[in-house]
This record gives structure tokens, C-alpha cells and sequence, in this order.
């Protein structure tokens, strides 16, 4: 654990606005690697952002991370709970997409949602790319890849794109390292 | 020499950088779509906007109360009411132009084209109107009963809000035609005389997607600027419109 979070201060050190960070941990420390950015980003750094979860439901990963960072300043986006729970109940720090073939709108959502945040220093982190593989055929997610990463590299923010290397296809990742600007392997030692 | 007119910004980012900044100024813009696809809130938006920008904005509501679109903007993060106070938004409903005009709504004959022509240009000029939403001309156009009139009366009006300067949407209802979308080039409009006299159209409408709907608008003309003819999906959120381009290998269902 102490050595993915060292990893990870390491690896996060220059990272700058406008530009994004494709992370690929190992599927064994894939939640220690959230942890650690998060704690990063949240709690090192002062910042707030927005978290976009399209692997398990944003319940789940406020409760895990929520005993150790501070989430006041960060908003969700959440495209499993409608899938695996039906309709969620109404929260004040989510919105939710029905479906995650609604890739788009994780993308307006994900702007609706930087607009609450307050801290001057903001970050989008989204989780994951090889969750969508899932529901979304290779060729819409690379269209996808694509346009996520002009978009949020046209904004004044700090932005990770997430996927478990071991779960993500050949055709998936090489699309992956040639749009993101930095690569981020972690773990897998 | 290019002239480069100066433009309209309807300060709903999406579509100023798809249309080159905004709407040429002075342009009688077509917003069409099926019921539901976002006709009346990307109107306000466009007023509250300009609102904000120091320019007077009017909302004339042919089919509702002015009560009631209030009452419906207040759910939007965008709205100020102070912009009503302070005169630079107007809400109209019929009631209130026929009060302009003298009258009470049972002796007024909508069929009449120019006392309506009178009348809002008697606004535009009063007010110093800059931006108008009309909602719906659609619903104008339903009680003129003949083509040759609807054409002379959109043309009319277009003409008279642009020799005054102000930039308009005139919104117009669609029947959907399939899947609540409709097959583009076919009509924008309910009596398809309304398109060929407007300078521009933005078409709103849906897709499906997998069981799921979404909603998308796309500029299909804009006289006086360059403008993108890709098709974009439409989030109606509380903060209002949010455009992102539609992904095209999910445009077609399945
Ligand atoms: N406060 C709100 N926040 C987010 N979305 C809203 C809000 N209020 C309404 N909506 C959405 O906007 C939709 C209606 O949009 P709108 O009234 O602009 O469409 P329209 O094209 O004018 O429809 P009509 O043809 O019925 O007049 C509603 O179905 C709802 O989904
Ligand atoms: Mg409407």
C-alpha cells in the first residue's frame, strides 16, 4: 500500500493543467491506486473535482474513501447505479447517467458538475475506461477516447483517464497512450 | 472585401462555437424540434443571456400564460429574476398583447396579419428589443389557415425584426416522424413555408441508442457565417443547455 502511494507521489509530481494523464494500474491494486490519487489530489494538494464512476456505484467509493479523504468538494458521475440497483435514490453530490451507453452525457454531466466545484484547483478523475468496454463496442469507445480527452484538455483542470491495463484491449489501449499526454503505469512490479 | 457580420451570442458555449460565435445579428432563426426536445429551453436561455448582456429580450408565449413560463424558469439555475425587475427580460403572453392593442382576446381575430405585425414591432421598437423567442409560431401560423398567408406572415415579421435590429427565434413544432426523430431535409416546419423564409434553422430532435433516448440539434442553415453541420447531443440541465458532439458510431439504433 505505502509503496503504490509512494509510486504515485512520484509519478503525479508533474502533472499539469490542461493535459491528460492516462493511469493504468494493475488489476490487483486497482483501488489502492483510486486511494492514492485521490488522497493526492484531495488531500495533498487542497484540490476538488469531479469523479466519474462507471464501474461501481458512487455510493460504494464515498464509503470506502470517504472514512479517509474529505469529499465536500467532489461531485460524481455515476453511470452503474441505474444498472445494477434500478432507479438510486436522489443525492446531493451525484447526478446519474441511465445508461453507460449514454457516453455523452457523461461528458455534460461531467460539466454541470465542475461547475460546483469550489476549490481553484480542480481535477476530473475518470473510472474506467475498461468498464465501458463492457457495455460499448471498440469502435464508439475509441470515438469516445477521443473526444473526452479534446474536451477535457480544452479546460483548465487536471484530468486522469483510468484503465486496468490487463482489462483493456490492444486496439483500446494504443488509442489510450496516443491521445492522453502522459502515461501512468502503476503497480504490476 | 469579406464583411464579417457582427453576431448575436447566444452564450450557450455549445453553440456559439458551432455556429462561428453566434447568430448573425438581425437573423429570423426557425428552432424546430418534437415535443419536448428542448424548443422552449434553449429559447430562454438565448433571452436570459442576452438579459444579462444588457440586451433587452422579450419571450412571447402564444399558447401558455406568462405565470406559467415563469413558473417553469424558476426551475432553471440560469434565471434571474431581478433581469424582469430591472426591464431588460420580458415574459408576453397573448392576453397582454391584446391588451397592447386595445383589445380583450374574445373580439380579437388572430387571421388579421398586420395588427400582429403592428404590434410587435411596436414592442421591438419600444422596448429597444434586441433578442425575441416567439413560442410557438407554430401556433400563429395554425390559425392563419392558408399557406399564402403563414408565408407572408413570417416573411413580414422576419423583415420588420430585422430592419429593427433584432435577432429572433421563432419556435416551431414538428410531428415527429418515426422515432421521435424525424429524417432530416424532409420538413422543419408544421406548414414547411416557415423554413424557406427564415435565414437560419436549428434543428433539435432524438436518437435511440440502445433502449435510450437522447436528445441532439444540429445547425442546418445560417445565413451570414460558417457553421458546423455535424449533429450534437443536447442535455437539457439545470444549468441549462450543454451540447457535445454526437458519437457516430452510436448515431443508429442498436
Ligand atoms: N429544471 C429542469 N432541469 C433539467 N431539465 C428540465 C428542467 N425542466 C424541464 N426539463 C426537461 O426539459 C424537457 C422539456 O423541455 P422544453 O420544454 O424546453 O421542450 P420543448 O421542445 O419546448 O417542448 P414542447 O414542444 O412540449 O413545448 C422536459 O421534458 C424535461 O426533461
Ligand atoms: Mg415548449
Amino acid at each position: 500500500m505505502a509503496d503504490v502511494d509512494k509510486e504515485i507521489v512520484q509519478k503525479l509530481k508533474d502533472i499539469n493543467r490542461y493535459e491528460t494523464n492516462l493511469i493504468l494500474p494493475a488489476v490487483n491494486n486497482y483501488f489502492k491506486s483510486i486511494q492514492g490519487i485521490m488522497s493526492y489530489l484531495v488531500t495533498k494538494k487542497g484540490m476538488g473535482g469531479v469523479y466519474v464512476s462507471a464501474t461501481r456505484p458512487s455510493k460504494a467509493i464515498m464509503s470506502r474513501l470517504g472514512s479517509e479523504i474529505n469529499l465536500d468538494d467532489v461531485f460524481f458521475v455515476d453511470a452503474v447505479s441505474y444498472m445494477v440497483e434500478g432507479v438510486p435514490p436522489p443525492s446531493g453530490n451525484v447526478i446519474f447517467v441511465e445508461s453507460p451507453t449514454m457516453l455523452e452525457m457523461m461528458m455534460t454531466k461531467t460539466e454541470v458538475q465542475l461547475k460546483k466545484v469550489k476549490s481553484a484547483n480542480k481535477f476530473v478523475l475518470f473510472d474506467s475506461i475498461n468498464a465501458l468496454a463492457v457495455y460499448n463496442n471498440e469502435n464508439i469507445l475509441s470515438e469516445f477516447i477521443h473526444v473526452l480527452v479534446n474536451n477535457l484538455s480544452g479546460k483548465e483542470i487536471y484530468s486522469f483517464i483510468l484503465s486496468v491495463s490487463e482489462q483493456t484491449s490492444e486496439k483500446i489501449s494504443s488509442m489510450l497512450k496516443m491521445v492522453c499526454d502522459n502515461t501512468v503505469e502503476l503497480g504490476g512490479e | 472585401m469579406v464583411v464579417v457580420r457582427s453576431k448575436c451570442k447566444t452564450g450557450i458555449e455549445g453553440l456559439d462555437n458551432i455556429l462561428g460565435g453566434g447568430i448573425p445579428r438581425g437573423n429570423t432563426v426557425l428552432l424546430s424540434g418534437p415535443c419536448g426536445s428542448g424548443k422552449t429551453t434553449l429559447g430562454m436561455e438565448f433571452l436570459v443571456n442576452g438579459a444579462k448582456m444588457d440586451e433587452n429580450s422579450v419571450f412571447i408565449s402564444v399558447t401558455e400564460p406568462s405565470s406559467k413560463v415563469i413558473t417553469n424558469l424558476r426551475g432553471f439555475e440560469f434565471f434571474d429574476e431581478n433581469l424582469i425587475k430591472k426591464e431588460r427580460l420580458y415574459l408576453l403572453d397573448m392576453v397582454s398583447l391584446y391588451a397592447r392593442l386595445g383589445m380583450e382576446k374574445k373580439d380579437y381575430k388572430i387571421q388579421e396579419i398586420d395588427p400582429l405585425i403592428n404590434i410587435m414591432e411596436d414592442i421591438v421598437k419600444k422596448l429597444k428589443v434586441k433578442r425575441l423567442v416567439i413560442d410557438s409560431i407554430t401556433a400563429i401560423a395554425h390559425q392563419l389557415e392558408s399557406r399564402v398567408r403563414i408565408r407572408e406572415f413570417v416573411f413580414n415579421l422576419g423583415k420588420t425584426l430585422s430592419d429593427a435590429g433584432c435577432t429572433s427565434l421563432l419556435i416551431s413544432e414538428v410531428a415527429p416522424t418515426g422515432a421521435w426523430g424525424m429524417t432530416p431535409g424532409v420538413t422543419y416546419s408544421a406548414y414547411g413555408v416557415e423554413e424557406a423564409i427564415a435565414d437560419g434553422i436549428i434543428l433539435l430532435g432524438a436518437i435511440e441508442r440502445k433502449g435510450y433516448m437522447l436528445r441532439t440539434l444540429h445547425v442546418v442553415k445560417m445565413r451570414g457565417t460558417m457553421h458546423s453541420l455535424a449533429k450534437y447531443i443536447l442535455d437539457l440541465t439545470p444549468n441549462g443547455v450543454v451540447l457535445v458532439p454526437l458519437l457516430k458510431w452510436g448515431a443508429e439504433s442498436g
